[in-house]
């Protein structure tokens, strides 16, 4: 290449200065010490195999919530309002905003409603195929009684029953925040979760039912999965279940039953330790095992 | 958007209202006469606030796996080559169709490329997700020829300045700025608070306006100069608006009075660009996540309002066109649509395609522009004459907002392409060029 | 080669004319006086005193001694609770619960509204006030409530106390700060089937600056829009993973505080502890921070303090709340300043806010230099003052309050004024306008106007030493009167941090005798020039 040209090439003008780049003032490598300020906090357990114990009798003394039950209480406490409170019959329910009293002293407020759902087909031997459903439509209310006690509803519930004649069977919620201080047992309490139930009962009344879900009653909170209660393969306790238990400081217990007819299995803490051995009463889940609804 | 500096209209304007005018005043005075530029068109924008589902209206999907209709016995309905939703519980709808649908063009397939309610109005109203942006109504509310105190007014809904503020009136929820305006805010006040007289005010005013454009003549270019300035063109415009008092306090806080009372502003020439909020049934707004059936007496209390609406814009003579209909484009829009089938609440989801409607000035009714493909996305089309494009072999885009906008500004006499860029083409299909 | 590479070397030798370096840009600094109006407005939401404004007048050397007492000024923790509104926008108008569903009345909405809303900003306050290190916003296990506010939640008030108190939650809600308080997620709602994705959203745009939201939502037309192909596109379509694999860890960690009904004010009063551990089951993920597995609410709450971006986030906040604008890349060297004096303090807000106060950035008032139109339109030479900064302003001068039906106009939108003199009101507008508009100047000359008579009829009354204001004449001083001209300086130098020139003095003077003549009366004359210094642009500007 001639001299010439290469001089030109290599006296070229220099390439002006880059402009500074922005000062980069963040730093997502941390490499400053401050990250000692928030060490985290491994917790451990501070329950023992009785007090785990404790704690379930506690969450299910009062009885499993249903939807049966909320229905039930709502269906009555709507019979003592009127044509001006809580007003005309908007979905078998009523929407208030603020607050009314009714002549019988009985206060409404919120939104309520009920959805009927009626599927059935009757056959000639009077049973019927299909299913007939009541699903709330909302519930966000609460409604006061003269002497002060209320029911308080924030969520839902769902009753649907099938197929009576050849048994009957069924499959149930209620989630949410549900409490009625004029009532017993769980309602009493106040119960919040999202309990799902579905089950189903043979022609000789023998009834099976799964559980999962979540409730917090008493002020203890209890994980549900695969819960199974059988009334002809085992009377005495669960065919399965596995149930997680939280202490106040926000970690849980794992318990689980083995497979068969069992009411204690082993508890687990979330670091995978052992706990010991803990057992259940299944008499609350016997009492509601069979959760038809519909009249026949 | 910068405003324009201290023009020669608004000297003349301030010449004409008598010294010593304060707010305090209240009629005695003859507002002065302010048509509209000829030819500027006016607009009026409705947003219902939530998120409208368009299977209730505009999406005539009968035939969608995907989307679940109305279950009303909904059917479809056509005028001419306009098509919609027609539902027994929702009459308002046929009636407005029926009637006005030779103003009306429905737009198809918008896509909005979020899902968010705040980003979604922000998108829609400024055609971009910017959060420096500054919406089409203020945009076109600047751009007026003429120096209007109130260039867009926010009766209610959202509005997005970016630093920029000026011109840009919010009435309040319960028309606060004309008690402002006129002194009665005072009334009912914890404690009791009271005013000087209109002349006293009169007096203060005079000085505090010398002061402010001493300091807006004397501050340093920057962000002091643009707050003095910004505030003595402040204090010129309370000047100006407080001639208009008695169209600045709609009726009442429900949508129909709201929008009558922006009806009357654009009428007066007072504003060239309102925007209402539509808050569908019991003022619950329109994101509806359950029980979607409560579309249907929102969208019938909206269409009753857009008939009442255009029955007005019809009937009164406008300034330069036929009729205030021909002068002020109405845009109805939501930020987003639904999911096109149902969830477990009975309910729809938040859906990033959702579709318009077009009224009055400047707007090709009696037809629909764009289309939802099967699976519920916009679908491209040729934004010059709204041919569908499916597979986009031809150039066609997927309608944006940032056309809508565009389309808006064309149709303000503005060239969108300083907002947009060469690459928004206006969607002229819409337009009746 | 050698000897033609040495050739090259030689005739490229020599240095070659530099270019030509832009001039610099200079910030020059507010006056002693302006700029401790300035600091006192930002950091106490009140005017200097007389006292601290002749201070800094004889001695500038002062201005950071005053400073620092400002950070520890009773009115510094209320003022952080507005700078806080400014960028979390809890205080809204409106939530999904209202004030009858707790049996209050129309007149108890205004204080509802703004307990619940207030409960995250004054936690944040709380810390920053106290100097805590800055990370306990985010794992303390207490909250802040007032009586009001204890009625309404499941809350352990202190017995006996009054007004804003440390109190704890009694459902078991994790420690988590402002995670774990209802104030927040009323604020920011989650229908039951967004799973939290909206609140997560939340989360990362108030505390670590990431705002996903600004990122487009693409659609693949090809998918089938069903309920499953939406929640399965989330796990495995890469349009949708750009965002929800950080997303859905997150939203795994948020289950306890998910309503089964987002409309009831029964569940959303209450912390669900039996829902924490659906979040993994339902979203089919472990609930992590960027990747990092965190032991739910309160584990998260632990990793977004150890993460670097929460530091550079909260001195973001500051900065724009202080700066009153957007920060931007020219403010770097401030930034690191800030984050760097907090870093080394144990995380103490105020040394990031005394490195900010300090810097030229934050103290200028003028443009000298290199000064480019991107200069001009950035650089905060001057701020105005919106709804909130008025109304704490007016109320410290003279208890000034302007209510009806029980709210504060100055701090409401439905029927208030908030928004529409440039204040934050979480919904419509999320940043405070820094230009004047037409509203803006209307509702200041109001408050203006009303509250200087109130002054002027008090002050003229009021016994000696009770004054506001007018604390050297009274209702029988005349112009003639050598009070009257010093008066009118003390307003001046009291109200605007300014030094009267004798002209504008004059200027006043003239005013008064004008506003006399109309009315005939001393007080209306005093409460004219009052209110025409308080509508003046340099009080309204600072």
């Amino acid at each position: 290449m001639p001299t010439a040209l290469l001089l030109l090439l290599a006296c070229a003008e220099p390439p002006a200065p880059a402009a500074a780049a922005p000062v980069d003032w963040t730093d997502p490598t941390a490499d400053d010490d401050w990250t000692g300020l928030v060490p985290s906090t491994p917790i451990a357990p501070t329950w023992g195999i009785a007090e785990i114990e404790a704690q379930f009798d506690l969450a299910f003394d009062g009885g499993l919530p249903t939807p049966h039950e909320a229905l039930a209480t709502y269906l009555e406490l709507l019979t003592h309002g009127d044509a001006d409170c809580p007003g005309s019959d908007f979905n078998q329910g009523f929407a208030v905003f603020g607050l009314c009293t009714s002549a019988e002293g009985y206060s409404y407020s919120g939104a309520a409603g009920l959805l009927t759902t009626d599927e059935r087909t009757y056959l000639d031997d009077g049973s019927w195929t299909g299913y007939y459903s009541t699903f709330s439509a909302p519930a966000d209310y609460f409604i006061i009684r003269p002497d002060g006690t209320r029911l308080s509803a924030g969520g839902t519930f769902n009753l649907n029953d099938g197929n009576r004649g050849s048994g009957a069977e069924w499959r149930s919620s209620i989630t949410g925040t549900w409490q009625d201080s004029g009532h017993d047992g769980w309602l009493k309490e106040g119960y919040s979760g999202t309990l799902f139930y579905d089950g189903s009962r043979d022609v000789e009344g023998n009834a099976v039912q799964n559980v999962r879900g979540t409730i917090t009653v008493n002020g203890v909170s209890v994980a549900m999965e695969s819960v199974r209660v059988d009334a002809t393969q085992c009377r005495t306790g669960f065919v399965s279940g596995t149930f997680y238990l939280r202490q106040p400081d926000t970690s849980w217990f794992t318990l689980i039953l083995p497979t068969g007819c069992s009411t204690c299995g082993t508890v687990t803490w979330e670091d995978g330790s052992t706990i010991g051995e803990a057992c259940l009463d299944p008499r609350p889940f016997f009492s509601v095992i069979d959760l038809t609804s519909t009249p026949e | 958007m910068n405003r324009r500096p201290l023009s020669a209209s608004r000297r003349d304007l301030l010449r004409l209202l008598p010294a010593g005018l304060g707010v305090g005043l209240l009629g005695g005075l003859a507002r002065p006469s302010r048509a509209a530029a000829e030819g500027e068109r006016r607009f009026l924008f409705i947003f219902a606030d939530g998120g409208w589902d368009p299977a209730f209206v505009f999406h005539t999907a009968f035939d969608s796996p995907y989307v679940d209709m109305p279950p009303d016995g909904a059917e479809l309905a056509e005028v001419g080559d306009l098509r919609w939703v027609s539902g027994p519980t929702r009459p308002n709808v046929d009636a407005f169709f029926t009637r006005f649908g030779d103003r009306a063009a429905i737009l198809n397939g918008v896509e909005v490329r979020s899902i968010a309610h705040e980003r979604c109005r922000r998108i829609l109203l400024t055609g971009s997700s910017d959060p420096d942006s500054t919406d089409i109504p203020s945009q076109i509310g600047a751009a007026s020829a003429q120096r209007l105190p109130l260039s867009h007014v926010v009766i209610s809904g959202p509005a997005f300045q970016n630093a920029t503020s000026e011109g840009v009136v919010r009435i309040g929820q319960r028309g606060q700025l004309a008690g402002l305006l006129s002194g009665s805010c005072v009334e009912g006040s914890e404690p009791i608070h009271t005013l000087p007289s209109p002349s006293l005010v009169a007096l203060e005013d005079a000085y505090v306006r010398a002061r402010a454009q001493s300091l807006a003549q004397s501050a340093q270019a920057g962000v002091s100069a643009r707050i003095h300035q910004g505030y003595a063109d402040a204090l010129a415009d309370i000047e100006a608006a407080a001639a208009y008092q008695d169209v600045l306090n709609p009726s009442g806080s429900d949508s129909l009075s709201q929008l009558l009372g922006a009806v009357d502003l654009l009428e007066a020439g007072v504003a060239r660009c309102a925007i209402v909020a539509d808050l569908g049934l019991f003022n619950g707004r329109w994101d509806h996540h359950s029980e979607i059936t409560r579309q249907t007496p929102s969208f019938q209390g909206l269409f009753g309002n857009l008939s009442t609406l255009m029955e007005r814009l019809t009937t009164t003579p406008g300034t330069w066109g036929p009729t205030l209909a021909d002068e002020i484009t109405v845009v109805v829009f939501s930020e987003m649509g639904r999911y096109p089938s149902l969830n477990q609440s009975m309910g729809k989801d938040h859906w990033m395609t959702t579709s318009m409607l077009f009224l009055g000035g400047g707007i090709r009714g009696g037809q629909v522009v764009g289309a939802y493909s099967e699976t519920v996305a916009g679908t491209p089309l040729i934004p010059e004459t709204g041919e569908l494009d499916p597979d986009g072999s031809r150039g066609g885009q997927v309608p944006q907002p940032s056309q809508v906008g565009a389309t808006l500004m064309h149709l303000a006499g503005m060239d969108p392409a300083e907002a947009f860029g060469a690459d928004t083409p206006p969607l002229l299909a819409l337009l009746d060029e | 080669m050698k000897p033609l590479l040495l050739t090259l070397l030689l005739a490229c030798g020599g240095e070659s004319p530099p270019a030509a370096a832009p001039a610099p840009l200079v910030r020059e600094p507010l006056d002693p006086p302006r700029l401790l109006r300035r600091m006192s407005l930002d950091l106490r939401g009140a005017l200097p005193s007389i006292d601290e404004l002749d201070a800094v007048e004889a001695d500038p050397s002062q201005l950071g001694a005053l400073r620092d007492a400002m950070l520890d000024d009773p009115r510094f923790e209320e003022r952080m609770v507005v700078l806080y509104q400014e960028r979390w926008r809890t205080q809204t108008d409106e939530y999904r619960g209202m004030y009858y569903d707790f049996g209050l009345e129309m007149t108890d909405e205004y204080e509802f509204l703004r307990a619940i809303g207030g409960e995250p900003l004054r936690l944040a306050a709380r810390v920053v006030a106290s100097d805590r290190p800055y990370s306990d916003i985010l794992t303390v296990d207490w909250t802040m409530a007032n009586p009001l506010l204890a009625s309404l939640f499941p809350i352990d008030y202190p017995d006996g106390a009054t007004g804003w108190q440390e109190a704890r939650y009694t459902d078991g809600r994790p420690a988590a700060g402002v995670l774990s308080t209802n104030g927040l997620w009323w604020r920011y709602v989650s229908p039951i089937f967004n799973y939290n994705r909206a609140r997560t959203a939340a989360i990362l745009d108030l505390f670590v600056c990431q705002d996903i939201l600004t990122r487009p939502v693409l659609l693949d037309t090809a998918l089938a829009p069903t309920a499953a192909g939406a929640e399965e596109a989330i796990r495995s379509q890469d349009v949708c993973l750009s965002c929800h694999a950080t997303v859905e860890p997150i939203s795994a960690t948020l289950f306890g505080f998910l309503p089964e009904d987002d409309f009831s004010a029964l569940e959303m009063t209450r912390y669900h502890p039996e829902r924490e551990r659906a979040g993994e089951s339902t979203l089919g993920v472990q609930a992590a921070w960027y990747g990092q597995p965190v032991d739910g609410l309160a584990g998260l709450g632990q990793a977004i303090a150890r993460d670097g971006r929460f530091v550079d986030c909260a001195v973001e906040t500051a900065a724009q709340g202080l700066l009153r604008r957007d920060v931007a890349a020219e403010d770097g060297p401030l930034l690191r300043e800030a984050r760097e004096a907090m870093v080394q303090s144990d995380l103490s807000m105020k040394a990031a806010l005394r490195a900010i106060t300090d810097s030229p950035i934050y103290q200028v008032g003028a443009l000298s230099g290199g000064v480019t139109a991107a200069d001009a339109a950035r650089e905060s030479t001057a701020r105005i003052l919106v709804a909130t900064q008025l109304r704490s302003v007016y109320a410290d001068l003279s208890g000034y309050s302007w209510r009806r039906f029980g709210a504060d106009l100055l701090d409401s939108d439905s029927g208030g004024y908030r928004v529409m003199a440039n204040g934050v009101d979480g919904e419509s507008l999320s940043d405070p306008l820094q230009a004047p508009g037409l509203t803006w100047a209307l509702v200041a000359g109001r408050v203006a106007q009303t509250a200087a008579r109130d002054i002027a009829l008090h002050d003229l009354a009021a016994p000696a030493g009770e004054a506001f204001l007018l604390d050297q004449v009274d209702a029988g001083s005349t112009p003639a009167d050598p009070a009257f001209r010093e008066q009118i300086a003390a307003l001046h130098w009291r109200l605007l941090a300014k030094r009267p020139s004798e002209a504008t003095i004059d200027a006043l003077a003239a005013l008064w005798n004008e506003a006399y003549g109309l009315s005939n009366n001393p007080t209306e004359a005093w409460a004219t020039v009052l209110s025409a210094l308080l509508r003046d642009p340099a009080f309204l500007a600072y």
